[in-house]
């Protein structure tokens, strides 16, 4: 990029960025003046409260961040500026990239026949062939080059106008994209209001030179007729066709003669003569003709009307032709049914075929299908009517189901397409056998030539059918959502062979039994057939069906070619159908011209381009996005870098809490006991085992504490049983020691805080000797007495009455400490509450639940001795009795 | 050479212990080792010998020797009163000086200023050395201690034999314009100390870490003195520049202006509260407290020792 060739802008990015800068520079600066500062040791020691300076201190920058940081900053600056002047140079042999752009749209051709155009293209491409010359036109995306003048006449006569609308700004986009880099671009086009639309010429202008070489220079006082409406008016039994023509005129006239002709098989049908009078700008003109005119075999497909303005020199003629669909003709519809006798009323297919009629199709009836079955594509609809010995053979035709199986497969069908089938009962309840078989074959069946299915063999009444055909997996057609038995009909869609089918379980024709009357039978189909798609009830009700579709940007029908083709003939303009049939789009035939001034500025063939002014230099944008992002990148990569880097060196600091937090979650993580739970410490001889299941779960449930349902055994006084808070034995003779004296070490673990359970508790004389020498030398004496109404374990949770004593005995507790320190039940009182409860405790005479509750209430005390003592909640305990 | 400080005297007082030399024996304090009747040493020893000519009096206790009993005592007062003199020995005395980098305030490196005072440390071996040559003179066995770290380690230590020992040192030091590489090139390294100490000197100025975790202290000897080390520059800021800025290099934080020190004595107000409870502290714990500036008086020095002589010493 040349220096002098780059004109910036100043963007807000750009003053955002170059002001942060200077401002990080400032502040650095202001810190580095403060550097007039000096040791002075003593005021590590000194407590000097206020007046601090403000924390801004000189710190030497990280060197190679801060440069970093001034390099980014220049970039962010460069790269956010934009060039937007072009400075203006001279043309050179590399400025030769030139294309060509032809309009070929409708509006175009006003008064301009082909051969004048590509003369004035040829007299164009004289003056330009000498650099490097493409051409497209709004055909296609294709782009030519051509060798010759010759080759260029051919290429536009042979592709000529098309009758669809054109939009430059989306034809010629595409077009760029392919060419890539090119400096000059003309377009060849009129000033038509339409096809200039929304085309930001101007945004071109910027990489290019963009310019005009105007056609439509001469017919500033011309006018054009165009076919504006057109509507069929006729009913379908009425014995002519009848149109409404709206013609409407733009431009300047007097009075426009005319003769409106319409043709079918190039059969001239009718050529009615118009006016349209000065100040008047439309008219309408009323065309009929009889309906038998028009033969319809129903083969040719592509057979439509043509209407023709004759005898008329308007501006634009490509719009003086319109072709629409043939109304009026409705579709063929096959009804297979075997007449069952020559009365209207015997005939249950006649009202069928009456009511199709009325509805503007034209029914086609057959006995019972042959070989070979009629074009499947003639008759859209077919209609199937089965009677009580109708032979499924000759109703049902396998073609469909090979059909059906082959689009399954991928494989290639008899018949492209398929017709919509709909099965009915010639009368109530008859027929459904065969009805059922055929729905089976056409749509469920592996192969045509199963027999009849065994659920299709027992239907005799419509409920039965109803049930069948829901099994079979066919949709309900009418009643109530999962009530089959009111189904009016079923239907079945195999998407992808496109088969659609509906088995009705009523017969189509006027009923008592049934409930449809002559009149309703015409609206019932027609809510079926407009539901399946065969009648679009908006375009009748309306009676204006868009018949003659427009194509308003042939953009959208582009197919996308890729390729430069070298030779012209190779191109031919697209030859889609519905680019042939279409008719000239409103917007072209107003004849509506852009200013001037809005439009690019205009080329005259033949004018030298050297003394274009204002090229633009070739090379002198480059995008910077690729070097912002790039930029973007490497600040954050040296951001990432610098945090984690200061990251790090903090974390140093911290190593051993760090350390300490990682060993401890490893612990947390490695063990998951370390919850807090209550267990029983049982001292007792070996083998006896208690299981606590039902007890745990009472006191967990009552207490939300977490009490465990095993309980820990100790044989023996070891060590381990004297880091317990409390210890359960049955077993006198474990803690006696010498001398009918508790064990020294039982002692001493009570001394410590210890909580001794004795259940089946001796005399009191012998609880007196266990303590009477292990206690005597404290301060605090100890004593045994039965537990007393106002005791902790009566009130700690549940408020008790009493204890339950045991032969007369009972319960006992060693007040030592100012606490209870060991308490003798006499009985088990573990045994009882466990699971396997023995059969002859002292509890039986009791409930269970209040050996709970005294257990809880144990508990209570173990954990938290006389915790009601404890009155610092009595604030908020009176509160609440207040 | 890792400081070196500055040894121009042309702006120091004569009779200021800036000029404080080892042999300076002008103080009076040292008179009493020469008239008392020890025997070696400044040490009291702990065992009591009765005596005729005795230092004081207690009561009998049986066992004593009979003949010592001050019977006309006796006679006057009905009490057995005995008469003890106690023996004097070397003692056992450790001279630490602190190496902190703090103590190397003010030189060259700090200010810009023509006429600096001696550096912290200059002081600071200025007086281990009297100190050391002081003892070493009346029999005592003196061993140094420096400490380079700002935490309370002894990392160099050297037994002192003789006064020439010392003085030799002294004149290398001010030779090496009293660096302190000069310094520890007279010392071996070593951590501990592994005689009893009977006196403990320890010359710092308290800045690098609580007083009472230093090695002297910690060594628990009968006796401990802090010569509490300042520079003229940290006891008076009348010279500080107002728009200038004062920081400490081990906390960030504190920053301060010159005119915020100034302005109603803040930082003297500080000060003399952290040096009185310096004091305090070590008063406490039984030691001896005295603040030395590169201003302070030889006299005022001698008149400690000698306090401290007769308080403690020879109690």
């Amino acid at each position: 990029m040349m220096w002098q060739n780059l004109t910036i802008t100043w963007s807000f990015v750009t003053i955002g960025v170059i002001l942060l800068s200077f401002l990080g520079l400032t502040i650095w600066w202001i810190i580095r003046i403060k550097q007039k500062r000096l040791w002075l040791p003593t005021l590590r020691i000194i407590e000097l409260q206020e007046s601090r300076l403000p924390n801004l201190k000189f710190r030497p920058p990280e060197w190679v961040a801060f440069l970093c940081f001034l390099a980014l900053c220049a970039i962010f600056v460069f790269f956010s500026m934009q060039p937007v002047k072009k400075v203006v140079a001279t043309d050179g042999q590399e400025r030769r990239r030139i294309h060509l752009f032809i309009d070929l749209s409708p509006s175009t051709s006003a008064r301009l026949p082909l051969q004048k155009l590509a003369q004035k293209i040829l007299t164009a491409w004289d003056s330009l062939h000498e650099g490097h010359l493409t051409i497209s036109t709004s055909h296609s995306s294709d782009i030519v080059q051509l060798s010759n003048r010759e080759e260029l006449e051919n290429y536009i006569v042979s592709i000529g106008y098309h009758r669809s609308g054109v939009l430059l700004g989306s034809a010629i986009k595409p077009q760029l994209e392919k060419l890539g880099k090119i400096d000059r671009l003309f377009i060849v086009s009129d000033r038509d209001l339409y096809s200039w639309t929304d085309f930001n010429w101007r945004f071109l202008s910027e990489d290019m030179e963009v310019r005009l070489l105007n056609l439509a220079d001469n017919h500033e006082e011309d006018f054009n007729v165009y076919f504006n409406k057109a509507s069929y008016l006729s009913s379908p039994d009425a014995p002519s066709m009848d149109w409404d023509i709206e013609l409407e005129a733009k431009g300047a006239y007097a009075n426009i003669k005319g003769i409106l002709a319409v043709a079918y098989k190039d059969v001239e049908l009718a050529a009615i003569p118009w006016t349209i009078n000065e100040g008047q700008s439309r008219v309408t003109v009323r065309v009929s003709w009889p309906k038998t005119k028009i033969i319809d075999d129903s083969k040719d497909q592509e057979a439509h009307l043509i209407w023709r303005l004759e005898r008329l020199d308007d501006a634009i003629s490509l719009d003086n032709e319109m072709r629409t669909e043939v109304a009026g003709l409705g579709k063929s519809v096959l009804v297979v049914s075997d007449s069952s006798g020559e009365q209207i009323l015997e005939d249950p297919a006649y009202q069928l075929m009456a009511s199709l009629e009325v509805l503007d199709f034209r029914p086609k009836r057959f006995e019972w299908f042959e070989e070979p079955l009629p074009p499947w594509k003639d008759f859209p609809l077919w209609i199937i009517l089965f009677g009580k010995n109708s032979q499924i053979e000759n109703y049902c035709p396998k073609e469909i189901t090979f059909n059906r199986l082959a689009a399954s497969l991928g494989e290639q069908t008899f018949q492209s397409g398929m017709p919509r089938i709909w099965l009915a009962p010639k009368n109530f309840n008859q027929g459904l056998r065969q009805m059922c078989w055929c729905y089976h074959r056409i749509m469920v069946a592996d192969s045509a030539n199963q027999a009849i299915p065994e659920y299709c063999q027992n239907i005799d009444t419509q409920k039965e059918f109803n049930s069948v055909m829901r099994a079979m997996g066919a949709s309900q057609v009418g009643g109530q959502i999962g009530r089959e038995e009111e189904a009016f009909a079923w239907v079945g869609v195999n998407k992808k062979s496109n088969l659609e089918v509906i088995a009705f379980s009523l017969p189509l024709k006027p009923s008592m039994q049934t409930g449809i009357s002559y009149a309703r039978l015409p609206i019932l189909m027609r809510s079926i057939l407009q539901w399946q798609g065969f009648l679009d009830e908006r375009a009748r009700r309306d009676g204006n069906r868009d018949v003659w579709p427009r194509i308003n940007n042939i953009v959208d029908y582009w197919p996308d070619g890729q390729r430069i083709n070298k030779v012209a003939q190779n191109l031919v303009p697209n030859d889609d159908k519905k680019l042939l049939k279409t008719n000239v789009p409103v917007g072209e035939s107003y004849l509506l011209k852009m200013d001037l001034k809005e439009l690019p500025p205009l080329w005259v063939p033949g004018q030298l381009i050297a003394n274009s002014p204002h090229l633009p230099a070739s090379d002198d944008q480059k995008n910077p996005l690729p070097w912002i992002i790039f930029c973007t990148w490497f600040v954050i990569v040296i951001l990432l870098l610098e945090v984690t880097w200061f990251g790090l060196q903090r974390l140093r600091s911290y190593k051993k809490t760090l350390l300490m937090l990682l060993i401890s979650l490893a612990a947390f993580q490695a063990n998951d006991k370390l919850f807090a739970k209550i267990e029983v410490s049982l001292l007792a001889s070996s083998g006896s085992s208690l299981s606590l299941q039902n007890l745990a779960k009472d006191v967990g449930y009552r207490t939300s504490l977490s009490f465990d349902k095993e309980i820990k055994v100790y044989n023996s006084l070891d060590e381990k049983i004297f880091l317990e808070p409390w210890i359960w034995t049955s077993n006198f003779a474990k803690i006696r020691g010498s001398f009918q004296s508790i064990d020294f070490r039982v002692a001493n673990w009570i001394k410590r805080g210890g909580f001794l359970v004795i259940e089946n508790a001796p005399e009191l004389s012998e609880l007196q000797k266990l303590t009477k020498d292990a206690f005597s030398g404290t301060s605090s004496q100890g004593y045994w007495t039965a537990i007393p109404p106002d005791h902790e374990i009566m009130r700690s949770f549940y408020l008790l009455d009493s204890l339950p004593a045991c032969d007369q005995r009972v319960w006992l507790g060693y007040m030592f400490d100012q606490r209870i320190a060991m308490l003798a039940i006499p009985y088990s009182l573990l045994n009882s509450l466990s699971d396997q409860p023995p059969s002859q405790t002292c509890m039986e005479a009791t409930a269970k639940e209040r050996g709970v509750r005294v257990f809880v209430n144990l508990l209570m005390v173990a954990l938290a001795t006389d915790y009601k003592k404890d009155q610092i909640h009595m604030r908020e305990i009176l509160k609440r009795l207040r | 050479m890792i400081f070196a400080s500055n040894t121009d005297d042309s702006s120091r007082k004569s009779s200021t212990i800036a000029f404080l030399h080892p042999m300076d024996h002008e103080e009076p304090s040292f008179r009493f080792f020469k008239n008392s009747l020890r025997m070696q040493g400044s040490l009291q020893m702990s065992l009591r010998r009765p005596s005729r000519v005795a230092d004081f009096s207690r009561q009998y206790i049986p066992g004593d020797p009979v003949n010592r009993i001050d019977w006309k005592a006796f006679a006057r007062s009905d009490q057995l009163i005995l008469r003890e003199k106690r023996d004097e020995a070397c003692a056992q005395i450790l001279i630490f000086i602190d190496l902190a980098p703090s103590m190397f305030w003010p030189s060259k490196n700090h200010i810009e200023k023509i006429d600096l005072p001696p550096t912290k440390f200059e002081i600071a071996v200025r007086l281990a050395c009297h100190l050391a040559v002081s003892h070493l003179s009346v029999g005592d066995q003196v061993v140094m201690a420096l400490s380079q770290d700002i935490s309370p380690v002894i990392t160099h230590e050297m037994t002192a034999r003789s006064p020439g020992d010392i003085l030799s040192l002294f004149t290398h030091l001010r030779d090496e314009a009293f660096s302190s590489d000069a310094l520890v090139s007279f010392f071996s390294k070593g951590q501990k100390i592994n005689k009893k100490i009977d006196t403990g000197y320890l010359i710092s100025d308290g800045l690098s870490y609580p007083i009472m975790k230093n090695p002297v202290i910690c060594a628990n000897p009968s006796l401990h003195c802090f010569l509490h080390v300042l520079s003229s520059l940290e006891t008076d800021v009348l010279w500080v520049a107002d728009d200038w800025v004062y920081f400490d290099e081990y906390q960030e934080s504190k920053e301060y202006f010159g005119r915020y020190l100034k302005d109603q004595n803040h930082y003297l107000k500080s000060l003399f509260h952290w040096m009185a409870s310096l004091r305090v502290q070590i008063n406490k714990n039984n030691g001896w407290y005295m603040n030395i500036t590169d201003q302070t008086a030889l006299l005022a020095y001698a008149r400690f020792l000698e306090q401290m002589m007769q308080g403690g010493l020879l109690r």
